[in-house]
């Protein structure tokens, strides 16, 4: 099969995709009218011009900016690259953060398939009907919608007046749970790799450990986030799904399907295997969009991930750790992107690699 | 439970009698088919020939009832008799009932074999889930049936053409796919709507000859959709022709071809090429197929017809002219 070269080759144009997201952020960032190094010691109280000077020295703040890309990209790269606010390595601060991002993803994308699918498949079904308009309008209300104001509308309703939720801290299982994956042989490294790092998802190391009432806590903690994330596009990928379902059952194949006397369930496999190609394509992108986008979510509901490292990033202007953040979300994006190409392909027997 | 009783002469194998489909469209309200009977015997081939859009394949469709909104059935019986000697209406039985006789002892083999085949699944999943639905037989013995199969369609290497998919298939091969789908559960009766409109003139004859040899094997009755003459004259036995939404003319296919009546039938097979005799000009009929939704009072061909008169507004009775000759024109009926 061309599965192998198809990687590799899309993995070559990885390279240059990331290293560019990397130079427009560095550019962006270069480009503000301020004195960062100033933020990063602590604004005017301390004003020691040595400690100034040697901090831009060290970041390469004196030279010129093909420099100071290449010392940032160079340090990123290697793993180098420190957190000169917290004084730690942004990898370091990147890997603590990722988990909690990829389990507020999990949430987001739970919810997200328990309100599209099925209401999708209502909308087809009962076409130009109050659930079909229901629909629609739960379509232009999470695209229009400012996804902060709904954060906020939640918690209130959820939080402040039924009380039914809590919004502080991730529940953590008691040990580190890397239990039955650490035992597996590193043959492949990168799949043991991956598989100890799902050990430090908090909810999954739970699992591996027994912990189930951490499990339970986790859910109690993260179902508001996950709806909330759930309801801004739940909407969108419903009306693909109704729109790509009512192409598939007025289709020949689905009447021929029918002419043969399949049964309902056969019928609706036709029908819903050809109407899940694009949905699949949009679920993908979107939960990218949820490990790489949370930042206002993760914001609001006081989620420490990805998303509230680099905001307060942002606010410090902690060019090597907006650098960093950037780094993980183009590499996550990309990667979702292959992934769903490669379902894609495994889905539609047209597509060839 | 009153059921009506049902009677089928016994050499008949379906009788439609007054059929009406409609179809509500945003424009009015379409009268596709407007109260068309006709009877099909065993072991017979029926053409059912007609224009573009004069409502063959509704037709055909509506009798196993697969019309969808916005279409619908609005009167008319289609008896049948089934395997089992039973004398049913498949207009009035339950849905389950007419799934165990779709696919088993009425098949369909569409006009388009891409887009009747899903893409998504192979050629011999297409068989399986065929065989599988109306038998108790597993999958496993399913598979070696669709192989048995696809030999019979003389499709090469069937072992490996089981498992590729319709794109990777030619158009020849998709419609022997779907044949082959057809033939799966060996039905009394085959409705080959245009089955071989998409395909090259070469492989149209492959494909006619392949339905003529399997009619042959299985002893089934075929209703032939075509607009196709030449095809009608190569392996029909009795002939309906359709003008928008009605029959005008039904005889077998030597006395239609020898002796149209209806100015339609004449028209049509004027307009067919006769390769002995050299003509300077094709002959055509003049204007365009009526709207369905505002069709002409009475007879339907009357605002094209050359023989036009006022009676024509009236609808003319269908009359047998010779035996087994039947014409719906006022031209052979007495006022």
């Amino acid at each position: 099969m061309g599965l192998g070269r198809f990687l590799a080759r899309r993995i070559a144009t990885f390279i240059p995709t990331i290293i560019g997201v990397i130079f427009l952020t560095y550019l962006i960032a270069y480009a503000i009218p301020a004195n960062p190094v100033r933020a990063w010691v602590g604004g005017e109280k301390m004003v020691d011009p040595k400690l100034i000077e040697r901090i831009r020295h060290e970041y390469k703040f004196d030279a010129p900016w093909y420099e100071q890309f290449t010392f940032l990209f160079t340090q990123l790269i290697s793993g180098q690259l420190r957190d000169p606010v917290r004084g730690k390595l942004v990898i370091v601060s990147l890997g603590e953060r990722f988990p909690i991002t990829v389990e507020l993803a999990l949430f987001g994308m739970m919810f997200l398939l328990i309100i599209s699918i099925p209401l999708g498949i209502a909308a087809a079904l009962k076409k130009d009907t109050p659930i079909d308009f229901a629909v629609r309008f739960l379509a232009l209300f999470g695209s229009s919608m400012p996804s902060f104001v709904l954060y906020y509308l939640l918690i209130l309703a959820f939080f402040t007046v039924l009380g039914i939720t809590y919004l502080a801290g991730i529940p953590e299982p008691s040990r580190p749970c890397r239990l039955f994956v650490s035992n597996l042989p590193n043959v492949v490294p990168v799949v043991g790799y991956l598989g100890s790092y799902i050990g430090k998802i908090p909810m999954f190391g739970a699992m591996m450990c027994g912990e189930w009432s951490v499990v339970h806590e986790t859910f109690k903690r993260m179902w508001l986030p996950g709806l909330a994330l759930g309801l801004l596009s739940g909407g969108f990928v419903a009306r693909i799904l109704r729109n790509s379902l009512l192409d598939a059952l007025g289709s020949e194949y689905v009447l021929f399907a029918r002419a043969r006397g399949l049964s309902k369930f056969r019928v609706w496999k036709h029908a819903l295997k050809n109407a899940m190609i694009p949905v699949v394509t949009v679920l993908g992108l979107q939960f990218g969009g949820f490990l790489a986008g949370a930042i206002i979510a993760e914001t609001v509901f006081g989620i420490p991930g990805m998303g509230r490292y680099v905001y307060d990033a942002i606010s410090r202007l902690n060019f090597p750790a907006i650098i960093g953040g950037t780094f993980l979300f183009a590499i996550v994006y990309v990667t979702v992107n292959l992934i769903v190409d490669i379902l894609y392909a495994v889905i539609d027997p047209r597509v060839r690699y | 439970m009153s059921k009506k009783y049902l009677e089928l002469e016994p050499e008949k194998i379906l009788s439609v009698k007054d059929l009406e489909v409609k179809f509500y469209t945003y424009a009015g309200v379409v009268h596709a088919v407007s109260g068309v009977s006709f009877d099909v015997y065993e072991n017979e081939v029926v053409a059912l020939v007609g224009e573009t859009g004069c409502g063959k394949t509704v037709t055909t469709r509506a009798i196993t009832r697969l019309i969808y909104p916005p279409g619908h059935i609005a009167r008319g019986q289609a008896i049948f008799r089934r395997r089992n000697g039973t004398v049913i209406d498949l207009l009035s039985i339950s849905e389950k009932e007419l799934r165990d006789i779709r696919g088993n002892e009425i098949a369909y083999i569409f006009q388009d074999p891409t887009s009747a085949l899903n893409p998504l699944f192979t050629a011999g999943e297409h068989i399986v889930e065929t065989i599988v639905a109306h038998s108790s037989t597993n999958r496993k013995l399913a598979r070696n049936e669709a192989i048995r199969l696809l030999k019979q369609v003389l499709i090469p290497h069937p072992s490996l053409r089981v498992k590729t998919y319709p794109h990777e298939l030619s158009g020849g091969m998709r419609q022997r796919v779907v044949i082959a789908t057809a033939i799966a559960n060996k039905p009394r009766l085959l409705i080959a709507d245009e089955p071989t409109t998409n395909l090259d003139v070469t492989v149209q004859a492959q494909i006619l000859d392949l339905l003529s040899e399997l009619k042959k094997q299985y002893s089934m009755s075929i209703i032939l959709i075509t607009h196709n003459l030449g095809i009608v004259a190569e392996i029909a036995d009795r002939v309906y022709v359709m003008y928008a939404g009605k029959i005008v003319e039904s005889a077998n296919v030597f006395e239609l071809f020898e002796k149209p009546m209806h100015p339609y039938t004449r028209g049509l097979l004027h307009a067919l090429p006769d390769p002995v005799r050299r003509i300077e000009k094709l002959e055509y009929i003049p204007g365009t197929v009526p709207s369905l939704i505002n069709p002409p009072p009475g007879c339907r061909f009357h605002p094209r017809c050359k023989f036009a008169k006022r009676v024509c507004r009236e609808e003319p009775p269908m009359v047998e002219v010779e035996p087994g000759h039947y014409v719906a024109c006022w031209l052979y009926a007495k006022r």
